[in-house]
Formats: structure tokens, C-alpha cells, sequence
């Protein structure tokens, strides 16, 4: 059956083979950078700056030494993929119950019995896995087993740490781990008594519908 | 000093990539001599950030790319603001700001075409430079998790825009 991903490779106006030979401008551009060491390479073995998707990463002033690389040495500071403040808060929000529920493909009432660590093209990941005690949203049933992903670089919502409950709004993959729908929204505490506990950040309450529906 | 293992790795980050990346500058330029000057820019900001200590892949080139793009982009403007009106205004109109030949009546590009710059950006990068999931958050800057939302919804708004019987072909993900 014809997919978007067949169809988007059929209306592909590049399509190339990546194993193609380099063209002969590729093989000299190569030598020349290799003639011409950079002015900015950080030591090796020294810590390198972020790269990607950091918070505050600030670039330093990139000397003009060498004629060769004049170009690259002006243009570094701005071209390089700099990441602001706002960059690792780029998630969706949802400003109600209604659209928090509608973003979920599951919502469980869950326990967190274990976590481990898991690095994935270097980035590095929480992996909790928590056992479903209610669903009210997807597939999982009391009694099933999930694994949910985060990043390690993020605060760690209260729900996730081992031993603790919390309703989970999650986003499900048929081949790979849960995530939370965003880090302030994707699982409220269940405490001992049975209230709930948002983030602080999270101004969604949570129905006595939904809350009658997970048994709570 | 010259750091031997160093230029062996990126030499074969270069020519692993270079086809790749020149690629994606093809697709978003008009002019072929362009894009070819794009990616060796790409290329040398690449070897000045060059880390061999790091894991650097073609996702980083990727994300270089766009903002080698995106400086390109910048500077057509301009051009194109300060040349009003003389000769060169149709040439800088041939310029990348459109995605699609007017001629072009291919029905997914056409469709493509309609859509928000940002859901192009997503279908492009996963389904032309065939980055995964984990690369294009890290090229736009976006946990995994936002970016499988937004390529699913991309994927459904590209479906809604495409002909009835095209779209109907291609109904899955």
C-alpha cells in the first residue's frame, strides 16, 4: 500500500544515492580544509561546548587568523546551531483538560517501580518503568508494564521517582518507550491519600470525571 | 600541530555526509552552483567545530545546513530589497523563497507547497534527508516527543492537502 513516505519519496526533487562518489569540487574542498587546521578546534580531551539542544549555550568570539578560512571563522558565531533559553521548553501546552486529554494516546494511573539510564544518538534519557493500576485513555489495562522516557537533562516530575503513583498522560509508540505529553503536564502525584499534586507550572485540574474513571 | 586522527574522522564525517547535506541545500535553492557553495560553507563551519572527542553527526551538519540556509535566505533578501527594480530582480525572484517551480505540477509538491514552512521543514527533513526521529529534534531544536506529535499532524495535514486520488494512495503513514 502507498504511504506519505512513498509518496513524499516519489516527489523527491534530489533523490540521490548516498553512496554516490563524491564530485571532484567535494574532493577539493576536503583537501583544502585539511591543508588549513582550524583556529577554533577545542582541545582535545578539554570540555567541549554544547552543541544542539542546550540551555544558555553561548558561543565564543571566533578568531580570524588563517586566509583559508576566513568564511567559515566569520560566519561560525552565527551559523552554528545555537540553542537559546526558550529552546528545551519548546513543547506543546495544554491550557485545558479537555486538550491535555485529547494530546494523550494514554492515560493511566500508574507506580513507578524502576528507572534506568539510556543514551540515544548522545543524548541521555531517564527510563522509568511503571506498572498501570487504572487506564481511562489506550491500550494499557491494569496490571501492564510500561517503559516512559524522558530526558535526564530535565527535572525529574515527582510521579517518576521510583515507589511514587501519579496519572500519567503520556504519548505511546509502537516501537519505543512512553513519553510524557510535555514535562509539566504529562503526570500529576497521587499522594497517599489519594489527592493529586500538578506542577507547579501546570494550571490544568483534573476532573471528578476523569478522576471517577481511574478510580480516584 | 596537525591531530592526524582527527582529520581521518572528519574526513569521514565529510564523506559520509557531503551528498547528503548538498542534497538538502539542492532541494530548498534554485540555483545548483548555490547550493554547492552552501555546503562547503556547511563544511567549513563544520571543520573549524570540528570535536573528534565528540559524537557529531549528521544531524549537527544538518542543523548547520539550516542555519547556512537560513543566512543565504537572508542575504537573497536583501538583495532583493536593494535591487528592486533593476535587471537582477527576476533572477533573485528564481531565488529559494519558493519551494516549488511555478511549472512544477507534481501533486505532492504542489500540495507540499501549501502548507506552513515549519510542516514542510518536518516531512522534508524525515522523509528527503531521511533523518529519524532523534535527528530531527535535534536539527529543529525539539524533544522527540513534540517532534513525533508534529510529524504525526504533518503527515495528516500533507494527507488533507494532496488531490482526493492521490491522497487516497497514500493513507497510512
Amino acid at each position: 500500500m502507498t504511504t506519505i513516505a512513498t509518496l513524499m519519496s516519489a516527489a523527491d526533487p534530489a533523490a540521490t544515492r548516498r553512496d554516490a562518489p563524491l564530485p571532484p569540487r567535494a574532493e577539493a574542498l576536503l583537501a583544502e580544509l585539511l591543508a588549513a587546521p582550524p583556529t577554533t578546534r577545542p582541545a582535545s580531551g578539554s570540555p567541549r561546548p554544547a552543541r544542539g539542544i542546550r540551555r544558555g549555550l553561548v558561543w565564543a568570539a571566533v578568531p580570524v587568523l588563517a586566509a583559508g578560512v576566513v568564511t567559515a571563522a566569520v560566519l561560525a558565531p552565527q551559523l552554528l546551531p545555537v540553542a537559546g533559553p526558550g529552546a528545551t521548553a519548546d513543547y506543546p501546552f495544554y491550557p485545558t483538560e479537555a486538550e491535555l486529554v485529547d494530546a494523550a494516546d494514554t492515560i493511566v494511573v500508574a507506580r513507578t517501580v524502576s528507572e534506568s539510564t539510556a543514551s540515544d544518538q548522545g543524548v541521555a534519557y531517564l527510563v522509568v518503568t511503571v506498572e498501570v493500576t487504572a487506564a481511562a485513555k489506550g491500550a494499557s489495562a491494569p496490571g501492564d508494564v510500561l517503559e516512559v522516557r524522558m530526558p535526564a537533562s530535565e527535572e525529574v516530575p515527582a510521579a517518576f521517582a521510583v515507589g511514587s503513583t501519579g496519572v500519567l498522560f503520556l504519548s505511546t509508540y509502537p516501537d519505543a518507550p512512553a513519553s510524557p505529553v510535555n514535562p509539566e503536564q504529562g503526570s500529576y502525584l497521587v499522594d497517599a491519600d489519594g489527592s493529586l499534586t500538578a506542577s507547579p507550572d501546570n494550571p490544568v485540574r483534573l476532573s471528578a470525571a476523569l478522576l471517577h474513571e481511574l478510580g480516584l | 600541530m596537525v591531530d592526524e586522527g582527527a582529520d581521518a574522522r572528519f574526513a569521514a564525517l565529510f564523506r559520509a555526509h557531503y551528498i547528503e547535506v548538498q542534497r538538502f541545500l539542492e532541494r530548498r535553492v534554485a540555483d545548483r552552483e548555490d547550493a554547492a557553495e552552501l555546503a562547503a560553507d556547511v563544511f567549513r563551519v563544520a571543520w573549524q567545530r570540528f570535536d573528534p572527542g565528540a559524537p557529531l553527526g549528521r544531524a549537527w551538519l544538518f542543523a548547520v545546513a539550516r542555519n547556512v540556509l537560513g543566512d543565504h535566505y537572508r542575504r537573497v533578501q536583501r538583495r532583493r530589497d536593494s535591487e528592486q527594480g533593476i535587471r537582477d530582480a527576476a533572477a533573485l525572484d528564481a531565488q529559494p523563497t519558493a519551494s516549488v517551480a511555478p511549472d512544477d505540477d507534481h501533486p505532492v509538491r504542489r500540495a507540499l507547497d501549501t502548507l506552513a514552512p515549519e510542516v514542510q521543514d518536518l516531512l522534508r527533513l524525515r522523509y528527503w534527508e531521511q533523518l529519524d526521529i532523534a535527528e530531527i529534534a535535534e536539527v529543529l531544536g525539539l524533544s522527540p516527543a513534540t517532534t513525533r506529535v508534529r510529524l504525526h499532524r504533518a503527515r495528516a495535514r500533507l494527507r488533507a492537502a494532496l488531490p482526493p486520488r492521490t491522497a487516497q494512495k497514500g493513507n497510512e503513514r
